[in-house]
């Protein structure tokens, strides 16, 4: 009799440590599928941030680099990634092409969720690349990114020797915005400025295309983002759930003070100009606390979210600031946000984390180890990067030809305009508003006023005469 | 693998586990609903004005997030009849249900603070709608929230409201109009001539919006049983099932109705009336959805569209100027929504046999919503007149927000040189083969270079 009990009773544990797989897997698969959305935002963000002639290249190349990044994981990424770790902790060495996965089931959630994260962070990559870079040339390094130059920070930062040392980074500040930020720069320095961007004469020219497409993704990006950040917890049992809750929190916090902070520091450094109030500020403060808070959010207050987001802030608008006066080009703004955020990130874990952190008086241990990390990521995606780009260059695959630059990616290789807007004009010439009737009756009736002035003078002179 | 934990608990954090899972992924999606509003705003106002409007629907939302960590939620869910005493800032959070709950009353409470940003749009100064929005989301509205989810006296007396139509909707929808109508109407309005000008810019932006608010709408209606757990999956299918009929039957009536008053004429069929309507039936079943029948979702959406359509009228009757529906809608419908626990509810409603006693607190809990809302927007919306932050000056009006305070229109499509070809590709192909691109080097940007 006893024997039959203690057998239930260890059936019954058994069924529920099963159940708390299925959650676990669950919410990493779901976290994992709603990642993706994030490529939505990423296409958006630059989408509306480029020239109207460009807006379709862009496009072209973030989806692009959505299927290219999940194949690339497929085949190579997730092994090197997550796959055992070798004998000098470089890179892994099992789980190419999904063989290890039926024989290790919850891979498949693992793997929704990294490939996922991967997409985007290739999509920072394609911010640097914006408006001049060639689409098969982007294609090739997107490749060689999603295959190799991200997967083996990943590793060192979540499964290799980084992470033995005692790296601590959530959900990738360090591992993936900077990494993804560097190779931006990168590229962005090795494909030039558009052409006449710093010419003070055509400097008009170079405004977002829609900001409401940048209003659009960036509050895409924001709730997508809790379950980025939420979603490396990668389990709910065994009172993960809480570290999930409390990274939700610091999110959103995070997030909106950075915007906060952007947008009003931008209202009072523009104060008496009619640009004063500036919707494309507020998102991208938006984005910029939200990378600055996505390296520590498991493990911080909520009042150390709300300063990390303001840092953020500050360093977007410091960086954004430096690099137009080096006349680096950045379209997208992606190197302030992503490689200085991710910075900004990254370090955030050594200064305010509850467990190991200089504030809690754990000692620079762990902020040394994070100033490491960010040190070797910085140096492989510059080098890797920067040889990528000396190859595309010699195989003319780096930068589009002026004369397709200056017409448009999208009328010269395209297929044409994203969308025609020409039948609007038209309307508007057709059809004027009724207040741009009256208007016109207002200005023709000026003009009368001076014709007949013009004929009085003219009748005075005479009678002078 | 080992199994030395206890079974009870390891059940029981099991239980919380799913619902804090539930409670604050549902959070996570009604973050979404930011961008409905926006873009259903967007949509609604006039082109010159559509950046400035996203703008504050996006302030709102970070403002929301920062006063709900402060005071708000500890006004909303702390202990006590009036407000709460504790949980502010993100204290005593730990290892409790509250950073889920935070998650999900935060983004409840950023989307009743975008309802409040519709009677704002085109005409109000956007440092004095921060201040608006600060007052409704760190007291307006968390003490409403308190009064009905966080133990206070009206959910002592047995009020029932799910989602909160009456609480959420209908409180808002009282501060847009008290905005709207000490804002007065913008210029030319009501003068006939100038009837065209005020059609929505871009209605596509409108269906973009409600299609999205209709899925987040599920998130917000049945994330709020806050449980999984228990038989609380089958009070939130319930809710999502309800939801999603009501919403469904209130964008066909709009439709029929529409097309039936002016099926002689070109507007028969309309996109914004179908949205609208989707919007006002969504409204309607939000306070009482997990406790109704899926007969009676069905009849909610009709009486919620038809609400929306006397609403609009006596609006107009009334020259009230509503530029992006936000009375008709949340007010009218979140009006009626609130009576509906009285009427459909199976457990207390009338028409189970259970008398008008659950009516009779619906109606007392309307009533508090109604003199709350009014009075304390009033007053704020009155010191900012004094202040001189309610209405932006006549000129910048008559400009258009975007092009006196924001930089420029939103997409300054009109202002592009003329298209010359649509493909250019015949004008490239030699250039695309040549192995040298003469892009200026650095040191050189300002050569002179032709510009198409």
């Amino acid at each position: 009799m006893n024997d039959q009990f203690n057998q239930a009773h260890y059936d019954i544990k058994q069924e529920i440590q099963h159940y708390e797989h299925d959650l676990d897997h669950f919410w990493t698969t779901l976290t994992g599928a709603i990642v993706l959305i994030m490529q939505l935002g990423f296409a958006f963000l630059e989408g509306g941030c480029v020239r109207y002639r460009n807006i379709q290249s862009i496009i072209i190349k973030v989806y692009a680099n959505t299927a290219i990044s999940i194949i690339m994981m497929w085949i190579v990424g997730y092994g090197l990634m997550m796959g055992k770790t070798n004998d000098t902790q470089f890179n892994g060495i099992s789980g190419f092409a999904g063989f290890r996965f039926k024989d290790h089931p919850e891979s498949y959630a693992d793997f929704v969720f990294n490939s996922a994260l991967a997409a985007a962070a290739n999509s920072i990559v394609s911010g640097g690349a914006a408006e001049r870079m060639s689409i098969p040339g982007y294609i090739a390094l997107s490749t060689l990114f999603s295959g190799f130059i991200y997967p083996i920070c990943i590793h060192w930062a979540f499964r290799g020797w980084l992470y033995d040392m005692g790296y601590h980074d959530f959900a990738g500040s360090g591992a993936i915005h900077l990494t993804a930020g560097i190779g931006a720069l990168v590229v962005t320095y090795m494909l030039r400025p558009r052409t006449n961007r710093f010419n003070p004469e055509f400097e008009q020219q170079f405004k977002p295309a829609n900001t409401t497409f940048i209003c659009l993704a960036c509050l895409t990006l924001y709730m997508a983002w809790m379950c980025f950040n939420s979603g490396s917890t990668l389990a709910l049992s065994d009172g993960s759930v809480f570290t999930v809750g409390n990274s939700i929190v610091n999110t959103m916090v995070g997030g909106a003070s950075g915007g906060l902070f952007v947008f009003f520091y931008h209202y009072f450094t523009n104060r008496n100009t009619d640009n004063r109030f500036s919707l494309v500020m507020v998102c991208n403060g938006n984005l910029a606390g939200l990378v600055a808070v996505t390296g520590s959010n498991d493990e911080i207050e909520q009042w150390a979210a709300f300063v990390i987001g303001i840092i953020g802030g500050i360093i977007y608008i410091l960086m954004a600031k430096i690099l137009h006066k080096l006349h680096i080009d950045d379209p997208v703004d992606a190197i302030p946000i992503h490689a200085g955020c991710g910075l900004a990130g990254a370090m955030c874990p050594g200064w305010f984390d509850r467990r190991r952190g200089i504030y809690y008086e754990q000692g620079a241990y762990q902020w040394g180890v994070q100033v490491l990390g960010c040190v070797c990521f910085i140096a492989w995606s510059a080098a890797w990067h920067y040889v990528a780009c000396l190859i595309l260059e010699k195989l003319n695959l780096l930068r589009v030809h002026n004369n397709i630059e200056l017409q448009g990616l999208d009328p010269t290789i395209c297929g044409g305009h994203a969308f025609f807007y020409e039948s609007v004009r038209e309307q508007e010439m057709k059809e004027p508003f009724s207040f741009q009737i009256d208007l016109q009756q207002q200005e023709q009736a000026k003009l009368n006023e001076m014709e007949i002035d013009d004929r009085n003078l003219s009748i005075i002179k005479q009678i002078d005469k | 693998m080992s199994t030395d934990f206890s079974v009870e608990d390891k059940l029981g954090l099991l239980e919380n586990t799913i619902d804090y899972f539930w409670t604050q992924f549902a959070g996570i999606v009604v973050l979404l609903m930011q961008l409905g509003f926006a873009f259903l705003e967007g949509g609604c106002v006039r082109y010159k004005n559509m950046q400035s409007i996203m703008i504050k629907v996006y302030l709102n939302t970070c403002i929301a997030v920062i006063c709900w960590w402060l005071v708000g939620y500890g006004i909303c869910m702390g202990s006590g009849q009036f407000a709460g005493t504790d949980y502010y800032a993100g204290s005593n959070f730990t290892g409790t249900k509250h950073y889920s709950h935070w998650v999900l009353q935060t983004s409840v409470g950023a989307a009743a603070n975008s309802i409040v940003s519709g009677g704002a749009v085109e005409r109000m100064s956007i440092i004095g709608y921060c201040f608006l929005s600060i007052a409704f989301s760190s007291f307006i509205y968390p003490i409403c929230a308190h009064w009905t989810w966080g133990g206070g006296w009206l959910q002592e007396l047995g009020y029932i409201d799910l989602a909160g139509s009456g609480t959420i909707h209908f409180m808002s929808a009282l501060g847009a109009l008290v905005l709207t109508v000490m804002l007065g109407a913008r210029k030319n309005r009501w003068n006939e001539k100038y009837a065209n000008e005020f059609n929505p810019s871009n209605t596509t932006y409108i269906c973009l919006s409600t299609l999205s608010l209709y899925t987040c709408w599920i998130f917000f209606n049945a994330g709020s049983t806050t449980a999984l757990s228990g038989t609380m999956a089958y009070a939130s299918g319930r809710a999502t099932t309800n939801t999603i009929i009501a919403g469904a039957s209130g964008g066909l009536t709009l439709m029929v109705l529409h097309y039936y008053k002016n099926r002689n004429e070109k507007s028969k069929f309309s996109l914004v009336m179908i949205c609208n309507g989707n919007l006002a039936g969504l409204v309607a079943v939000t306070g009482s959805c997990d406790g109704i029948e899926l007969w009676a979702a069905f009849v909610i959406g009709i009486l919620g569209g038809l609400t929306y359509w006397g609403f609009g009228i006596l609006i107009h009757k009334f020259k009230v100027d509503d530029p992006v529906d936000a009375f008709p809608i949340h007010g009218g419908c979140g009006l009626i929504g609130a009576q509906f626990p009285g009427w459909f509810n199976t457990e207390k409603g009338i028409l189970y046999g259970h008398g008008a006693k659950q009516w009779g607190i619906q109606l007392l809990g309307t009533v508090v919503w109604l003199g709350w809302s009014i009075v304390l927007h009033a007053i704020v919306i009155f010191i900012l007149k004094i202040l001189g932050l309610l209405n932006v000056t006549p000129e910048e009006e008559e400009k258009g927000l975007d092009y006196a305070q924001c930089g420029g229109g939103g997409f300054d499509y009109q202002l592009l040189p003329p298209i010359l070809s649509t493909s250019g590709y015949e004008n490239v192909k030699s250039a695309i083969n040549q192995k040298q691109d003469n892009a200026p080097q650095y040191g050189q940007e300002n050569d002179q270079q032709q510009v198409f």
